[in-house]
C-alpha cells in the first residue's frame, strides 16, 4: 500500500471527558482522547497548569500561553479556569462531571475528596462515569504522597541503573517521554473503562501510577526484572558500542550534508552490507575472514562504506541498502524531522495557528483507525478562554450567574 | 486441557489473535491480555523467532554462562527446551495462550482463518507485506470477518515513500530524531530502547479505539500504528522548540531547562544515586533546608530559575556532598518528607523488593512449566470495578493447542492427530 486510506470519523466523538490533570502525563492521556474526537473541558486552577510554565518558549521568553510543551499537550481542548477548592468553583467542576463520560485527575491522593471531588463521590453520583486517576505512585502504598518528575519516574522505574556510560552517572532519556508513554497507557486503561461502562453501565475508578507503567513498561525494564527473578542478575550500563575502540558500523556522512546509520551491523546482514559496498578490498577480506572481518578490519569496513555514502545523498543511501536488505535508515534530529521525505509525504506534521503562538508544526496522528479518526481541530487553548462557553453552553449558567463567579474569583 | 481461564476484566469475553514478532506488538496484547482479553499467540514450529526466544542452539553447561542471554534463563540454564525458558518472551506473554499452526501452508492458513472468524481483532508487527505473502491481508481477513479489528504496526506505517524500511530499534529511534538530542550534556550520546515502550500502548490505544468505533458501526477496520510516528508524538515539544527558534534543541541530560536543580547525585554504596528535581522557588527553599541552608546556597541569585541555572555545578556540588554520606533511599525519603520530588535510582533487584510496589499487588507469583516459579510484573494499572488478573505464566509452544483446535475450532481427535503429524500442532520447533 503505498497511498493514503480513506478518512474516518472520529472514534471518541460522543465521549465528554473532564480533564483536572496537569503536568504531562494526565495531558498526554487527555490529548489522546481530545485528538481522536472527545470534547475535553480541561479544568485549570486561576494559576493555569504549571505546564504552562515549562518551555520551550519562542526566543526562550516564558509566556503561559504559548509554551512548546503546553501547545503539544493540550490540542483540541477548552480551558475553563476555576478554583475548584472553593466550595463553589467545586460545585461547577461537579456540574460539568455530572454530565461526563471520564474524568482525568493528577492530584496528590485524597486531594479531590477534600472538596467533595473524590472518584468515589463521583461515581455514586454518576454510575457509568470513569474516573482516572494518574500520579507518580498511585492511590494506595506507602509512597503514595510522593511527588515525581521525569527524572524520578524514570530512575524508580527504570532502567536509569541500566541507561548510560558505566564509568559515569546514569541518564535519563530525552525530554518528558516517560511522562507521556505513562499517559498513553492511561488511555488505555481509560477506554478499556469506558468500553466496560458502555457495555454493563458500570463505570469505576482507574488508578496509573508512573512507577508501576515504569517497571512494567517493556522493552526493557519488564524482562530486565524477570531476568532478575530467573538469575539474581541485574542489567548493567553499557558503553556504546565501538567506545574507545574501533568499531564497523555507526554514523556516515552523505553528499547532502545529511547522515545514515547503519547501527551495529548485524550477522546477517555483513553479507548484504559487502554487496552494496562493493569495495574490491572489502569483498576479498569478507571471502577470506567471513564475520570475523567486522571485529578485526573495521578501519577498512567504516571507509569503505563511508566513500559509498558519501556519493549519494542520505536518502538515496538509505534506499539502495534496504533495497538490498541492507538496514540503513537516515539520521534525524527534532528540526529534521519537520522534512522528513517519508514523514511529510504521509502528511504527518499539522501546520495550525495559535493566537499567542502563532503558526506551528505539531505532531499528527500517532495511529489511525479506520485511516484516520484523528484530527486536529484547535490549537491549545489560552487560560480560561473557554470559561463563559463553557459554563453558558454547557451548564447553562447565565450572564448573572457567570458575573457572580467571577466577582467572587471563583472563575477567570 | 487448558488451566481454566478465568473470566475477569472490562474486555472479558474478547478474543485476539497475535501475531506479533519481538516486543513490540507484544507489549500491546500483553496489555490487552491484562484487561481481560482472551490473546491466543499463534506460532509456528517451522519458524524460530530468535528476537523473542533467544537463540536456537544456546550453549550448554557451563559455556552457556558466556552468553550475553544467559542471565535471561532460569538459573542461567537453557535447558533442553530453551525456547520456552528465555525472560524476554516469558515476561510479556503470561495472561496469553500459546498455539502452533503453520500459515504458511493452505491447511494451517485454512484453520488460521476458522480462528479469525471466531475473533474480535488481529495484533502484528510484521514487516509490512508479510500478511499479504501469507494470504491472510486485511482484504481477506475483513472478508471471513467483518467485525474484526486488525492493528498493524509497521515502523513506518503501511504507506509512504519509505514504508518498507527495516531496521532494528536503534535505528529507528536515529531516525525518529532521539538520538542526536538524548544522552550527556557534554555530547557524549546514550542508546536507548523506548520505541516498543512507546508502541505497547499505542497498539492497545488503536484496538480500543477500534473496539469504540465498531459498536457503533458493527464493522470492522484495519487500525495502523506507525511506530515511528508514535514515538516521535513522544518529544513533539523538542519538534516545537526547533520549529519556534530554529534550532537543534540541545542535549540536556540529566538537567532541564524548565527546573534546576535537576539531576541524580551519588550516595553511600556501589553505584548508588538519587534524582531530584527542584521545580519552583518554593522548593528550592526546601532544599536549602534540607540541606541545613549551607552557606554556598545563600546566594539571592539563586532564588530565581536563571540563577540557579548559572550556578547549577556549584549548586550539584552542595548537594553531592548532602547526599554521599547517605544511603539512597534514606535522601530520597528526607527530600521527600520535605515536599521535593526525589527517587532513588532503583535496580530490579531493589524494585523486585520494592514495599510500595509489594504493597500494591505488581509483583504476582507464577508457576511456568519449564521455567518454574517466579515473581512477574504485573498489571500497568489498577481498575476497581474490573481488576486484571495475572492467572498464569507464559505458555510454553503450543501449550494450548489442544483448547484452540479442539475447544474453539472443533477439531476432532483424529483430525488433531493428523494436524500433529504434519507439523501445524506441537511443542517443539521443527
Amino acid at each position: 500500500m503505498t497511498d493514503p486510506p480513506k478518512g474516518a470519523s472520529q472514534p471518541l466523538r460522543e465521549l465528554l471527558v473532564v480533564d483536572l490533570s496537569e503536568w504531562v502525563a494526565g495531558p498526554y492521556c487527555t490529548k489522546l482522547l481530545a485528538d481522536f474526537g472527545a470534547r475535553v473541558v480541561k479544568v485549570e486552577g486561576l494559576d493555569g497548569d504549571p505546564a504552562r510554565r515549562m518551555g520551550p518558549f519562542r526566543g526562550d521568553a516564558p509566556d503561559l500561553d504559548a509554551g512548546g510543551l503546553f501547545l503539544h499537550l493540550n490540542t483540541n481542548k477548552e480551558s475553563v479556569a476555576v478554583d475548584l477548592w472553593h466550595p463553589d468553583g467545586a460545585e461547577v467542576v461537579r456540574a460539568l462531571v455530572a454530565r461526563a463520560d471520564v474524568v482525568v485527575e493528577s492530584f496528590a491522593p485524597g486531594a479531590l475528596a477534600g472538596v467533595g471531588l473524590g472518584a468515589a463521590e463521583l461515581i455514586a453520583a454518576k454510575r457509568d462515569l470513569v474516573v482516572t486517576s494518574v500520579t507518580g505512585f498511585g492511590q494506595t502504598g506507602p509512597y503514595k504522597d510522593w511527588l515525581t518528575s521525569e527524572i524520578v519516574a524514570f530512575a524508580m522505574g527504570g532502567p536509569m541503573n541500566a541507561s548510560g556510560n558505566p564509568e559515569r552517572e546514569p541518564v535519563k532519556l530525552v525530554g518528558n517521554v516517560v511522562q507521556m508513554q505513562s499517559g498513553a497507557t492511561a488511555c488505555t486503561a481509560t477506554l478499556a473503562a469506558v468500553f466496560g461502562a458502555q457495555a454493563t453501565g458500570v463505570g469505576q475508578h482507574v488508578d496509573v501510577a508512573m512507577f508501576e507503567t515504569q517497571n512494567g513498561s517493556l522493552d526493557r525494564r519488564r524482562y530486565y526484572l524477570l531476568s532478575y527473578e530467573y538469575s539474581s542478575t541485574v542489567g548493567e550500563r553499557a558503553a556504546v558500542v565501538g567506545a574507545g575502540r574501533p568499531a564497523a558500523g555507526g554514523r556516515f556522512l552523505a553528499s547532502d550534508g545529511r547522515e545514515v546509520t547503519t547501527g551495529r551491523i548485524w550477522p546477517d546482514h555483513v553479507g548484504r552490507m559487502v554487496a552494496v559496498v562493493g569495495d574490491d578490498q572489502v569483498q576479498a577480506l569478507w571471502e577470506e575472514h567471513g564475520l570475523a572481518v567486522m571485529s578485526d578490519y573495521p578501519e577498512v569496513i567504516n571507509e569503505a562504506i563511508s566513500r559509498w555514502v558519501a556519493q549519494r545523498p542520505a536518502r538515496e543511501a538509505m534506499r539502495e541498502a534496504q533495497a538490498a536488505g541492507w538496514p540503513v535508515v537516515v539520521v534525524n534530529n527534532p528540526r529534521l524531522l519537520l522534512s522528513d521525505d517519508h514523514l511529510v509525504a504521509r502528511g504527518f506534521w499539522r501546520w495550525a495557528h495559535h493566537p499567542v503562538a502563532g503558526d506551528l508544526p505539531y505532531t499528527g496522528p500517532p495511529w489511525r483507525v479506520d485511516g484516520g479518526g484523528w484530527s486536529l481541530r484547535k490549537t491549545a487553548p489560552t487560560l480560561g478562554q473557554h470559561t463563559d462557553g463553557v459554563l453558558a453552553g454547557l451548564l447553562g449558567i447565565g450572564d448573572d450567574g457567570i458575573k457572580a463567579l467571577r466577582a467572587e474569583g471563583v472563575v477567570v | 486441557v487448558i488451566d481454566a481461564r478465568p473470566s475477569f476484566g472490562a474486555l472479558d469475553g474478547l478474543r485476539v489473535v497475535d501475531l506479533t514478532v519481538a516486543l513490540a506488538g507484544a507489549f500491546t496484547t500483553m496489555l490487552l491480555a491484562d484487561l481481560g482479553t482472551e490473546v491466543i499467540k499463534v506460532e509456528s514450529l517451522q519458524h524460530y523467532p530468535t528476537a523473542t526466544k533467544g537463540p536456537r542452539h544456546p550453549q550448554q553447561g557451563d559455556d552457556a554462562v558466556s552468553m550475553s542471554a544467559a542471565r535471561d534463563y532460569p538459573d542461567s540454564d537453557p535447558g533442553s527446551d530453551p525456547w520456552n525458558r528465555l525472560s524476554w518472551f516469558n515476561a510479556q506473554a503470561r495472561n496469553k495462550l500459546g498455539a502452533t499452526m503453520d500459515i504458511a501452508r493452505p491447511r494451517g492458513r485454512d484453520l488460521f482463518l476458522r480462528l479469525i472468524e471466531q475473533s474480535d481483532g488481529l495484533v502484528e508487527n510484521n514487516g509490512p507485506g508479510l500478511l499479504e505473502k501469507l494470504g491472510i491481508g486485511p482484504d481477506t481477513l475483513l472478508a471471513r470477518n467483518p467485525g474484526l479489528i486488525v492493528v498493524r504496526m509497521p515502523p513506518l506505517g503501511l504507506w509512504g515513500p519509505d514504508y518498507a524500511v527495516t531496521g532494528f530499534g536503534w535505528h529507528f529511534e536515529d531516525l525518529g530524531g532521539f538520538l542526536k538530542v538524548q544522552g550527556y550534556p557534554d555530547g557524549e550520546e546514550v542508546g536507548s530502547i523506548f520505541m516498543d515502550g512507546a508502541s505497547g500502548p499505542a497498539g492497545a490505544n488503536a484496538f480500543l479505539m477500534g473496539l469504540l468505533e465498531r459498536r457503533r458501526t458493527g464493522h470492522g477496520m484495519v487500525c495502523e500504528v506507525s511506530q515511528v510516528e508514535n514515538m516521535t508524538c513522544h518529544i513533539g515539544d523538542l519538534v516545537l522548540d526547533a520549529a519556534m527558534n530554529d534550532r537543534v534543541p540541545r542535549r540536556w541530560g540529566n538537567r532541564s531547562p524548565d527546573f534546576a536543580p535537576q539531576g541524580v547525585y551519588r550516595c553511600a554504596g556501589d553505584d548508588a544515586w538519587v534524582a531530584l528535581t527542584i521545580r519552583n522557588d518554593d522548593e528550592w527553599r526546601r532544599l536549602r533546608d534540607v540541606l541545613g541552608d549551607p552557606e554556598q546556597l545563600r546566594s539571592p541569585a539563586f532564588e530565581s530559575l536563571v540563577g540557579r541555572h548559572d550556578g547549577h555545578d556549584q549548586i550539584d556540588q552542595v548537594i553531592s556532598a548532602w547526599t554521599v554520606g547517605q544511603e539512597k533511599m534514606a535522601a530520597a525519603s528526607r527530600l521527600q518528607e520535605a515536599g521535593i520530588p526525589a527517587g532513588p535510582v532503583l535496580d530490579e533487584a531493589e524494585a523486585a523488593s520494592d514495599p510500595h510496589l509489594h504493597e500494591r499487588g505488581f509483583f504476582q507469583l507464577l508457576e511456568h512449566r519449564s521455567a518454574g516459579v517466579h515473581f512477574h510484573a504485573g498489571a500497568n494499572f489498577h481498575l476497581s470495578a474490573t481488576p486484571p488478573q495475572i492467572w498464569r505464566a507464559a505458555p510454553t509452544l503450543g501449550q494450548d493447542n489442544e483448547y484452540v483446535y479442539k475447544d474453539i475450532l472443533g477439531v476432532s481427535d483424529e483430525e488433531y492427530d493428523s494436524l500433529v503429524a504434519e507439523g501445524h500442532a506441537g511443542t517443539e520447533y521443527l
